[in-house]
């Protein structure tokens, strides 16, 4: 491992400390109480520290230094969750993340000292400017005093906090210290620490790589047992901790039994639960032990009774933690996928040209042939599970655009989160951020009112941008939602004739208008802030969409708001589909998309101005011919006999796609036509069938809306081609 | 091996409609007989369709009507060339493949000016083998102008 790689991965694992930030401030927002969040922030920002110091990033160390300092501060306040003060420091975070950046780029590092006088300023009396005690393990000597000391000195009232420490390898590697630790400790009273070296074997088995020490730290102190807590709780889960208390001294029973022995039973008690976040449960014990009247069981009730209102708290503290992970190249995965491509369609190969051969469906090989079906579908699942990732971290990364948004235009809003945890393939995540960006940029500059406005209207002085993702019918459904102003339909309209992409006197619906947004080159420019003045335009956000194979609509409640809805495939690699035969070619529907099939005649097929429809239950349906619409065969040459597959686009829009047969339905392994050709109208992609033949992937969403001459999606295009006829 | 040899260069001839061109052999991947190919919707005639090439989807150019040629009409014997242009493949329907040249850097000669029925921007030099002269195609136009005409 050189020292790159080790570089990396130290920016790899920034970004996931970022992340948690994120999160933190994220969960702050909505609720203030979740103290534990500030600690996570100050942990993250810490670690970030303690790895940029490892390789000498100076300007990074100095200002996370200066972010963690101003944490402190909070993190030490009665109620830290609401100090005004946080916002600065999730400013600072951002900025931090953009020296992060610029580091591991090696470009320029964005200038801090604005934020860094901001801080001094906000955090002036609160944090000397002292700067960081060199954390390196030097030989400060700690007095290791045996225990007779310091019972000695302890003070009549003093509580004797006991705390063991065995510090994993984690725990060395984000920067922690022991050392520092008990300095902390020290503060609050009289500390005596010996170092528990037993484990620690000779020098020929000595693992560098490993953590021998464990730290026996007594402490006598009058501090309230949280302020200790706060201290230990810190390197949580780097390390076994057990914190017991003992009673003060004085008020101990006479005929307390041996504290050590009680411990000892305390702890085997516990288990693996050594957090021993409860010291009030040590006390009773003995109590417990020794007498048995009711009032003792009270006693004991107590803390039991304590314990689950603790519990919530604790839970969430581990929800924040991510479940283990492992990183691997995402090359390494695809090659499994494209592996479990083919393998899939051998699979299909075989069962046909087995189906061909016998038609016994119970003979043994077919009943093992379907036996590998079903293992080929769940290593399949499983294998695009490995890639599915929820959509969270991408959502996370959009609450420091609104900051950012907010503090350019002097608006407010929060960031609500809705379907975070949806999962959905990384490929599709990974093109999700742009466009996100910038249409919460667009949101905020365009949608939310200042908060003056927002008053007048009688609307919360905060706006709120909603982001949710959710799974419907196969895809996942991503949608930005602004209880702002809604969309200016008249200004919009104006500037789409000063631009010519609307024809004068054109008559157009509320929801074309809305639609004019995703115009090329439209933009309402006259206002646009350094914010939404980047260049990019609504047109790309919705390009890149559909470079994911996904739609964008609109739709706008002027004085209400905005939504912008984005559908996408979950994944770029997997779809259910039905074969159908048209003009002698083999194609797949999606499935998602398939509402009934119909076989009928060609009488049921009538004309309406030269349009087929046909008569379903009632209800009219234009009828699209495959083959003629793809150019296969001419339009006249209907067949007799006809298979109607009745589709539907993501729009809502419905029609009856003219097939000559019907052929079942299976899965098929995308295969992208763009990878060594291009794009191809009417098709989304191809796969690769049974008999080894390409068979293209339909895009019903494309041929209805040009066929069917909906405006809904396709507007901005239909406009266009109106202005130029 | 003589020094010589080292610095000579291979190519492979093949045929269209009774006219030879070569390509370059360090493009070709591979060169398979023809099989039936799916048809693509809205591509120009030149564009056969695509065939499965272990996985790969795998684009077919009639390189006669490429180059204007009339369409050629695909037989058990025609074969395809498949080449490799940047990241993209694609397979070139050709009538035959005729032979693979050794040629010295001296026998590899610029394009004279002149007006061939093969548009010039297919042509990248020519190349005199034995009697025999032998243009070379600009395979990178053949396959990347169809990706544009074809977006």
């Amino acid at each position: 491992m050189d020292l790159d790689t080790i570089k990396n991965t130290f920016f790899l694992e920034c970004a996931e400390q970022l992340a948690e930030v994120e999160q933190g401030f994220m969960t702050l927002q909505s609720d203030p109480e979740e103290v534990s969040c500030v600690h996570a922030i100050f942990r993250a920002i810490h670690s970030i520290k303690g790895g940029g110091g490892a390789f000498g990033f100076t300007e990074l160390v100095e200002f996370a230094h200066k972010v963690e300092n101003g944490l402190d501060v909070i993190r030490n306040e009665a109620d830290p969750g609401r100090d005004p003060r946080l916002d600065l420091i999730a400013s600072a975070c951002d900025r931090l993340s953009d020296v992060i950046a610029a580091t591991r780029d090696g470009t320029d590092i964005p200038d801090t000292s604005d934020f860094i006088s901001k801080l001094a300023e906000a955090f002036a009396g609160d944090i000397s400017d002292e700067p960081e005690p060199d954390i390196e393990f030097d030989a400060v000597p700690i007095e290791i005093g045996s225990l007779e000391i310091v019972e000695e000195i302890e003070a009549p009232a003093a509580t004797v906090h006991t705390i063991t420490i065995k510090p994993t390898l984690a725990f060395y590697q984000r920067g922690n210290d022991v050392q520092k630790l008990a300095r902390n400790l020290a503060e609050l009273g009289e500390l005596a620490v010996e170092t528990d070296s037993a484990n620690v074997p000779t020098l020929s088995g000595f693992d560098s790589s490993k953590s021998y020490l464990t730290f026996n730290l007594r402490l006598s102190s009058n501090a309230p047992d949280e302020e200790i807590t706060d201290i230990i709780e810190w390197c949580e889960g780097d390390c076994e901790i057990s914190h017991t208390t003992d009673a003060p001294v004085d008020e101990a029973p006479s005929d307390m039994p041996d504290l050590d022995d009680l411990l000892a039973g305390f702890e085997s008690a516990t288990g693996e639960d050594d957090e021993s976040e409860e010291p009030a449960a040590a006390a009773p014990a003995p109590l417990a032990l020794v007498a048995e009247d009711g009032a003792a069981e009270e006693a004991t009730q107590q803390p039991a009774a304590a314990k689950p209102a603790d519990h919530p708290a604790k839970e969430k503290a581990a929800a924040l933690k991510a479940s283990p992970t492992i990183r691997v190249e995402s090359e390494r995965v695809d090659r499994l996928i494209n592996l479990m491509g083919e393998a899939v369609i051998s699979q299909a190969m075989l069962a046909q040209s087995l189906s061909t051969e016998m038609d016994n469906r119970d003979s043994p090989s077919q009943n093992m042939l379907r036996e590998i079906e079903r293992l080929m579908r769940e290593i399949q699942e499983s294998v695009m599970a490995i890639r599915a990732q929820p959509v969270k971290p991408v959502f996370m990364r959009m609450s420091r655009i609104v900051r950012e948004a907010c503090s350019g235009t002097g608006k407010k809003a929060v960031l609500a989160l809705e379907g975070e945890n949806t999962e959905v393939d990384t490929t599709v995540i990974e093109g999700l951020s742009d466009p996100l960006t910038h249409m919460i940029r667009n949101a905020i500059d365009h949608g939310i009112e200042t908060p003056e406005d927002r008053l007048a209207k009688g609307k919360e002085e905060q706006g709120t941008i909603k982001l949710s993702a959710c799974h419907q019918s196969g895809r996942i459904v991503v949608s930005v939602e602004d209880d702002g102003a809604g969309l200016n339909r008249e200004r919009l309209l104006k500037k789409a004739l000063e631009k010519g992409i609307v024809e004068p006197g054109a008559e157009l619906s509320e929801s074309e208008i809305d639609n004019l947004i995703f115009a090329p080159g439209f933009s309402t420019a006259e206002q646009l802030t350094d914010l939404s003045g980047r260049g990019v335009g609504m047109d790309v956000v919705r390009q890149s969409i559909q470079a994911l194979g996904g739609r964008v609509s609109i739709s706008s409640t002027p004085g209400h708001g905005t939504q912008i809805r984005l559908s996408l495939p979950l994944t770029l690699a997997i779809l259910d589909g039905m074969v159908v035969r048209a003009a002698g070619e083999i194609f797949v529907v999606p499935l998602s998309s398939v509402l009934e099939t119909l076989s009928v005649t060609r009488e049921t097929v009538h004309d309406i101005g030269g349009k087929p429809v046909v008569k379903v239950r009632n209800t009219l349906i234009p009828v699209i011919d495959i083959s003629s619409r793809l150019g296969f065969r001419s339009a006249d040459d209907l067949p007799e006999k006809a298979t109607l597959l009745i589709v539907e686009s993501q729009s809502g829009a419905s029609a009856a796609l003219l097939v000559d047969e019907f052929d079942g339905q299976q899965q098929f392994v995308i295969k992208s036509l763009e990878t060594n050709f291009g794009r191809v109208s009417d098709v989304s992609a191809a796969t690769i069938l049974g008999t080894g033949r390409i068979a293209l992937i339909l895009d019903i969403d494309e041929i209805l809306e040009s066929a069917l001459g909906l405006r809904q999606n396709n507007s901005s295009l239909l406009v266009t081609e109106r202005a130029v006829a | 091996m003589t020094e010589k040899h080292q610095s000579t260069r291979e190519f492979i001839a093949f045929m269209v409609r009774g006219r030879q061109f070569c390509i370059d052999i360090t493009s070709i991947r591979e060169i398979r007989g023809w099989n039936d190919a799916t048809k693509l919707p809205h591509v120009p005639d030149y564009v056969v369709g695509v065939v499965n090439l272990r996985g790969t989807i795998l684009p077919i150019i009639d390189v006669s009507a490429r180059f204007g040629l009339g369409d050629c009409e695909p037989s058990p014997q025609s074969v395809v060339i498949v080449a490799q242009v940047g990241d993209r493949l694609a397979g070139m329907l050709v009538d035959s493949v005729s032979d693979i040249l050794q040629v010295a850097p001296e026998d590899i000669r610029d394009l004279p000016d002149m007006d061939t029925p093969v548009g010039a921007e297919f042509l990248r030099q020519v190349i005199l083998h034995d009697e025999a002269i032998i243009c070379e195609v600009m395979l990178e136009n053949i396959i990347s102008t169809t990706l544009q005409d074809a977006a």
